[in-house]
């Protein structure tokens, strides 16, 4: 039923820019301050207050213009979005609404069912509000810290097609401006937020469907449940021949549901005006080659220099290149003599368990990683073991690897004659298992390999065990 | 007599005649007596109540502003301060500058009503080229720019030069030369090395000079022109008529967007009654301003609208951007332009963001522009033109 269908979307991703002051004041632009602490008379809109653009924002922006392979305007103006809300000091949001910084630009993306190109709209500069908290007792207050920190919209094509292109596609878009330290951009503390515009046509169909926009999206899980909701939504309302609404939704982590927030009609004009305390921007082309050539190597070059130099599969030099933490984390721990391909299998599979590649916070030295790998390939111990070590020193950083392998009695069993002994004694014991194995049932071997590791406390060598277990049970 | 008891003696006497003459919104005498402790080059000065004043209410004649006092000083403020500038009282102007008043001209009757006062005040429309005619003063507005708008409570942002009104050139010259220069908090500010302190003595005769004057109320300055042996060329700026309409709507426009941060959240008038954040806004609002206000609001919120914006916002940018090319035209082949003081002219200055000076003189007064940044050229030119006047007299 579902394939009859086709979901469309399109992204506007918010990005705070890491700068060191807001967009139009000297106030520090940080994170977690005690509130109303970073604020003056031009971001709290004070009459006569105004605002002059740091430089800085139209570096960054067209840094992440030309890493997304944008084309840069070279005159840009400033526009007011006038609409009253209680966490909006000045009544009016300085945006821009024409000429855009940056526009006409792609990223490509890696999903199972392969390559995709996805085209960026427009890129622009603005800046953000303050934020409203709710106290009891006091009702609403306002905190400004917030207020003027520089941000980018970058706006998508409808190109997306599932919840993967859309997960790809961001990812790929973080990497992108954390290596050009555009950006931290962690979904967490709200300094990469997503809205996803959304509609649903039938199979083949030209035209669109009702098109819903989705806000309040702040984790990947969030997006994808959210994407996952509303298809199933719309692909019901269009059987039962339900009428859609234009509208803005939101998405709650408790329920798992979409729920609506505002119907177009109640959209606002926001009356934009070239803000006339504020020149126009110039851009110059020198400017553009300066920035140019102090690109880093981005997300994608490095993942064809890992598939190239290590013989890493796509997808996984695609994971390893997902944030510039994980690509140093990897090369770092390369470096340290391990197997690349041994690292890559590692970080994937476990690292990731432990930490996610959004916000990579690994309490293992990348020379510890390496060391335990290296234990791994010579068959000192065995990757159960490796497991567990890494798991140890996430909890405990001042251990070593040589330390836990001889706390935790890891050492793994290479010994032939050993071992032997005490298969034979788990066959003995494991007659079922045994028959079952021996009259073609190739599953049952897993439980005699399970007990042999249960009497090893895990140490067993494990090829060596399946080796001669097929031995004796040939 | 000391210093001292001079300000002294001015402060009991405008106490007692404010009420009269309508200048000031705030006496400021104990900041005043403060600023003259250690000072070493006190010169009595007052500010608009449009202009911030850090600790000094500053109400732009608002109820919304009644009792804002800045946390921070304008630049020029700033400026005329560090250079030894006593702040002598904050005076009335249109309510933000568009609105119902007591006196339009607040500012002009303060510098008027006093010795040796220098006055500062919104340049926009070039209004207070009208204030300094009535009462007998020189104003002068530099080129858009040269002073910073920092701490001006914002009319409309683009026409928000500020303007110099005093009784003598010389306190002209000495206020352009404290408050011009580039401001970093303000990026339409200009870096200028202007000295305006030594002006040139110019001959008269060899300047070009255009006079714009479209109605026939000026003979005097005419003749004036003729006795001071001064050339001058009849001259149309063609577009001119559409200066007040687009003044209008580009004012409005700009109006509406910076009156939005007067809801009754962070600072100005808050309306004790409301059941929700929408009643709160449109409480406080309705309260802190006058009619006039929210009338330019309501207007200048219309012309912003969707569908409205191409037919009336842009139309505007478009004449003012043809008036200031026209301007800009004749200011080749005339290096200054005169013309009766009326808003006619006076607003298309103010769109072009040419400077503008003018002096007290017959029935009209006298309005004198030039190109931009050509301001040091008109203050000599104007500063002649004054010097022969006052010959003619004695
Ligand atoms: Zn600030």
């Amino acid at each position: 039923m579902t394939n009859n269908y086709e979901t469309v979307m399109g992204l506007e991703v918010h990005v705070e820019l890491k700068t060191k002051t807001k967009i139009f004041c000297n106030c520090a632009n940080k994170f977690g301050d005690k509130p109303n602490t970073n604020t003056c008379p031009v971001c709290l809109g004070l009459p006569g207050a105004i605002p002059v653009l740091n430089e800085k924002v139209l570096d960054l922006a067209v840094t992440a213009g030309l890493a997304t392979n944008c084309e840069i305007s070279r005159i840009g103006k400033q526009d007011r979005k006038n609409y009253f809300y209680p966490d909006l000091a000045k009544g009016y949001q300085i945006s821009q609404d024409e000429n855009p910084i940056c526009h006409d630009g792609y990223l490509d993306i890696e999903t199972s069912r392969g390559k995709k190109r996805i085209r960026i709209n427009r890129m622009h500069i603005e800046e953000d509000a303050g934020k409203l908290i709710h106290e009891e007792g006091l009702g609403s207050l306002v905190d400004n810290n917030r207020a003027g920190t520089p941000l980018i919209e970058i706006v998508s094509e409808p190109d997306l097609r599932s919840a993967e292109e859309v997960l790809a596609y961001l990812q790929k878009l973080r990497a992108i401006l954390t290596y050009t330290d555009v950006s931290d951009a962690k979904m967490n503390e709200g300094s990469f937020r997503c809205d996803v515009n959304l509609s649903v046509r039938e199979a083949g169909k030209e035209e669109f469907g009702t098109r819903v926009e989705m806000k309040n999206l702040n984790s990947f899980q969030s997006i994808q449940r959210a994407i996952e909701y509303e298809t199933a939504r719309h692909i019901k309302a269009v059987e039962s021949g339900e009428e859609l609404i234009q509208e803005t939704r939101g998405y709650s982590q408790d329920t798992r549901k979409t729920y609506s927030m505002r119907s177009k009609e109640d959209a606002a004009d926001y009356r934009f005006i070239p803000d006339p305390d504020l020149m126009p921007i110039i851009i110059t082309d020198e400017k553009i080659e300066e920035i140019k050539e102090s690109l880093p190597e981005l997300p994608d070059a490095r993942k064809a220099r890992y598939t190239e130099e290590y013989g890493l599969s796509n997808y996984d030099a695609e994971q390893l290149t997902s944030s510039i933490e994980v690509a140093t984390f990897f090369e770092e721990t390369v470096k340290n003599g391990a197997n690349p391909k041994s690292v890559a299998n590692l970080i994937i599979t476990e690292i990731f368990r432990l930490s996610s590649p959004e916000d990579f916070d690994v309490n293992i030295s990348p020379a510890a990683f390496a060391e335990t790998i290296e234990f791994v390939d010579n068959g000192r111990i065995n990757l159960g073991s490796a497991k567990k070590i890494i798991e140890i020193i996430f909890e405990n950083p001042e251990k070593t690897p040589e330390s836990i392998i001889f706390e935790e009695d890891l050492e793994q069993i290479n010994d032939r004659t050993i071992l032997g002994k005490i298969i034979d004694d788990v066959i003995l014991h494991s007659k079922k298992a045994v028959d079952e194995y021996r009259s073609g049932k190739e599953k049952a071997l897993q439980a005699v390999i399970g007990q042999v590791m249960g009497k090893t406390k895990g140490k067993a060598n494990p090829q060596l065990t399946i080796d001669i277990l097929k031995e004796k049970l040939g | 007599m000391n210093i001292k008891q001079k300000y002294l003696d001015y402060f009991s006497k405008i106490e007692k005649e404010n009420e009269k003459i309508n200048a000031y919104k705030t006496i400021t005498k104990t900041e005043a007596l403060e600023a003259l402790e250690n000072n070493k080059n006190p010169f009595p000065v007052v500010f608009a109540d449009q202009i911030s004043t850090k600790g000094i209410r500053t109400t732009a004649n608002s109820k919304m502003l009644e009792n804002y006092i800045p946390p921070f000083d304008a630049t020029v403020v700033e400026r005329v301060k560090q250079a030894g500038g006593v702040i002598v009282g904050k005076t009335i102007t249109d309510e933000f500058g568009v609105g119902e008043t007591e006196n339009s001209f607040g500012t002009s009757a303060a510098v008027a009503h006093s010795k040796n006062i220098t006055g500062f005040s919104g340049g926009y429309k070039g209004l207070i080229h009208s204030g300094a005619q009535k009462n007998g003063l020189f104003a002068y507005i530099p080129t858009f720019g040269l002073i910073s708008r920092y701490g001006f409570i914002s009319v409309a942002s683009s026409l928000d030069g500020i303007g110099i009104l005093a009784k003598s050139f010389a306190n002209i010259q000495n206020a352009m030369d404290i408050v011009t220069g580039k401001d970093e908090k303000d990026s339409a500010s200009h870096s200028s090395d202007i000295d305006f302190l030594n002006l040139e003595d110019i001959d008269l005769s060899e300047q070009k000079v255009g006079n714009i004057n479209k109605f026939d109320n000026f003979a005097d300055v005419e003749e004036l022109f003729e006795k001071l042996n001064v050339p001058i060329d009849k001259v149309t700026i063609k577009g001119l008529e559409y200066a007040l309409p687009a003044h209008e709507i580009i004012s409005a426009g700009e109006f509406a967007t910076n009156m939005e941060k007067y809801a009754g959240i962070g600072f100005g008038h808050r309306a004790d009654d409301y059941n929700n954040v929408e009643e709160l806004y449109k409480n406080s609002r309705t309260e802190g301003f006058g009619k006039a206000v929210q009338q330019k609001i309501v207007f200048g919120n219309f012309v912003l609208s969707e569908g409205k914006y191409e037919e009336y916002y842009v139309q505007a940018l478009k004449a003012r951007t043809m008036i200031k090319e026209n301007l800009d035209q004749e200011l080749k082949n005339f290096e200054f332009l005169i013309a009766p003081i009326n808003l006619y002219y006076a607003t298309g200055f103010n769109l072009a963001g040419l400077p503008s000076i003018s002096i007290p003189f017959g029935i009209d007064g006298l309005l004198i522009t030039t190109g931009a940044f050509n301001d040091k050229r008109l203050l000599e030119f104007g500063k002649k033109i004054v010097s022969q006047l006052a010959g003619e007299k004695s």
